[in-house]
């Protein structure tokens, strides 16, 4: 779901820290719409950007489609606790009204785009080219004796590690299921429960490997002080500056609508 | 000069509470091109001491020389990893990037090398490892002994003059063992330090020299077949002897005396066929 996908499309010769930029003036965009317009502009967007991406609509459905369960629930706790004003049905607290299904529609939207767009980010960055642009762009917090080349490796060395912890995750889970652990019935106190003894040996296992990790970078000469200055050197090409303008285009036609 | 000269080295992971040392008075010397197997039981303190070599544990007591470096003195440490690389068990736990290349190069943009040398040097190190044209490869997609050889390939990029395989094989498949051991001996004959530690006996046997521990001690330091063919010290160091040592031993046994004890396979096979 979080992972490079290697390619040569534009977004993937683009720089990391034109991507990050285009990406916050799009966060904004995304959390200030409210209009249908608004929503209109952002499909046209995204849209755009997957094909310049070069990921697939297959894809990208794909990673919507895992997190149905998560949209369902926002979507129906919005429909039926947000306002219960002009009701269509009403039992007990629970209310549907037309203002409940605007609300959940639009926070379910709101929540695809953020997830489309930073699969976006993601998929055409790698971790390295993240951490970089992210150090650039932490640059200022210096100010303030906030080391941000330590800020930037730490995230994307918790990025790297998503994948093999989840593999661990599941070994363990496995290993769990055939002494007798049951993870799919039960109440739900009794589920929750059964989730510990996988947590605590994931937990420990990343700690582990934390440890282990520390010393393989400590070995190849890592230093906290010197921490790697890769894109410092800043040259800017015509399809980063268009990038930029472009969404910060569609951040402020969105603050116009 | 030596690669390694350290004596008196003690090491205590919690001296303050009253632990007990994981290295006891080590006098260690390896010599420049050597390929040395430390081998030992779990907790004979090996991997403490070879993190002695690069200075990933502080040296409490003692004096070690690497490289005509003072692992003593703290402002060397860096340089002295430069120095002496080390390849890890878990390849997993050593790769900082999702792509080869990007992971090859961490360790020299740590050393501030030339952006226009990077590129070389990474060719130069996947061909040393013979993994030529996987620049673009994530390294958690290849199998185990090409995550090794990825891992290895990151420590060869810097250049290093002695090497150090900590249980390097442990967690490979006998085809990924025999990938990793091939690339040692391999780096031994171009004239590198080769400092293996490793609890398996049959990956020793590979060695120039072995240096036995035994419970934070050196118990015997000298060839394989000074070594690895005596029983008592074998025995002393928790660990059982070759698979061709044993064979020896039980066919003395059985009435049946061969030459000379073999320490290989091969040379046990050879005896065998003495006989007739």
């Amino acid at each position: 779901m979080g992972q490079y996908m290697p390619g040569n499309s534009v977004f993937h010769k683009m720089r990391g820290t034109t991507k990050l930029i285009c990406f916050f003036w799009i966060l904004t965009a995304v959390l200030l719409t409210d209009s249908a317009a608004g929503f209109f502009l952002l499909f046209l967007t995204a849209g755009a950007s997957i094909a310049l991406a070069g990921i697939g609509l297959r894809n990208m459905g794909k990673t919507i489609a895992r997190l149905k369960v998560f949209f369902s629930v926002i979507f129906l706790m919005n429909l039926f606790f947000f306002s219960p004003e002009q009701a269509w049905w009403s039992c007990w607290i629970f209310h549907i009204s037309p203002a409940g299904f605007e609300q959940g529609a639009g926070v379910v939207m709101r929540v695809v785009f953020l997830l489309v767009f930073s699969r976006i980010l993601i998929a055409t960055t790698t971790p390295v080219e993240l951490t970089g642009a992210l150090e650039i762009l932490l640059l200022p917090l210096g100010v303030f004796g906030i080391s941000t080349g330590e800020l930037a490796m730490i995230l994307s060395v918790a990025v790297q590690f998503i994948p093999i912890l989840s593999k661990e995750a599941d070994q363990i889970r496995k290993a769990q299921i055939a002494r007798g652990a049951k993870f799919e019935s039960g109440h739900l106190r009794d589920r929750a429960k059964s989730v510990l003894p996988v947590v605590i040996p994931v937990f420990l296992a990343a700690f582990r490997r934390a440890d282990e990790l520390a010393l393989a970078m400590e070995a190849r000469g890592y230093r906290k002080t010197k921490a790697q200055r890769k894109q410092c050197k800043f040259r800017v090409h015509v399809r980063d500056v268009q990038a930029v303008v472009l969404s910060c285009a569609v951040c402020i036609t969105q603050i116009l609508l | 000069m030596d690669a390694v000269d350290g004596r008196g080295i003690y090491y205590s992971y919690d001296a303050d509470y009253g632990d007990e040392p994981v290295l006891k008075n080590i006098r260690v010397l390896i010599r420049k091109g050597e390929f040395t197997a430390v081998l030992g039981a779990n907790g004979s303190g090996k991997t403490t001491l070879a993190r002695h070599f690069n200075a990933l544990n502080d040296l409490q007591r003692g004096q070690l020389i690497v490289d005509g470096m003072n692992v003593a003195d703290a402002s060397c440490h860096w340089e002295l990893r430069r120095h002496v690389g080390m390849v890890f068990q878990n390849p997993d736990n050593q790769f900082v990037s999702s792509f080869v290349e990007e992971d090859l190069a961490f360790g020299l943009k740590n050393y501030e090398t030339p952006e226009r040398e990077i590129p070389q040097r990474i060719k130069k190190a996947l061909a040393a490892v013979s993994m030529d044209g996987y620049e673009r490869y994530s390294p958690h997609e290849l199998s185990g002994g090409q995550k090794q050889r990825i891992a290895l390939a990151a420590v060869l990029v810097l250049e290093p003059d002695v090497i150090l395989f900590d249980e390097a094989t442990s967690m490979l498949d006998p085809g990924g063992r025999l990938e990793v051991m091939g690339q040692m001996k391999k780096l031994h004959r171009e004239g590198n330090t080769v400092v293996m530690i490793t609890h398996d006996i049959e990956e020793a046997v590979e060695a120039e020299k072995v240096i036995l521990m035994s419970r934070g001690n050196i118990l015997a330091c000298g060839t394989p077949h000074r070594v690895l063919t005596d029983r008592t010290l074998l025995e002393q160091a928790e660990l059982l002897p070759p698979f061709a040592v044993q064979m020896y031993y039980d066919l003395k046994e059985r009435g049946v005396c061969l030459a000379q004890c073999p320490l290989k396979r091969e040379e046990l096979v050879e005896e065998l066929c003495q006989l007739n």
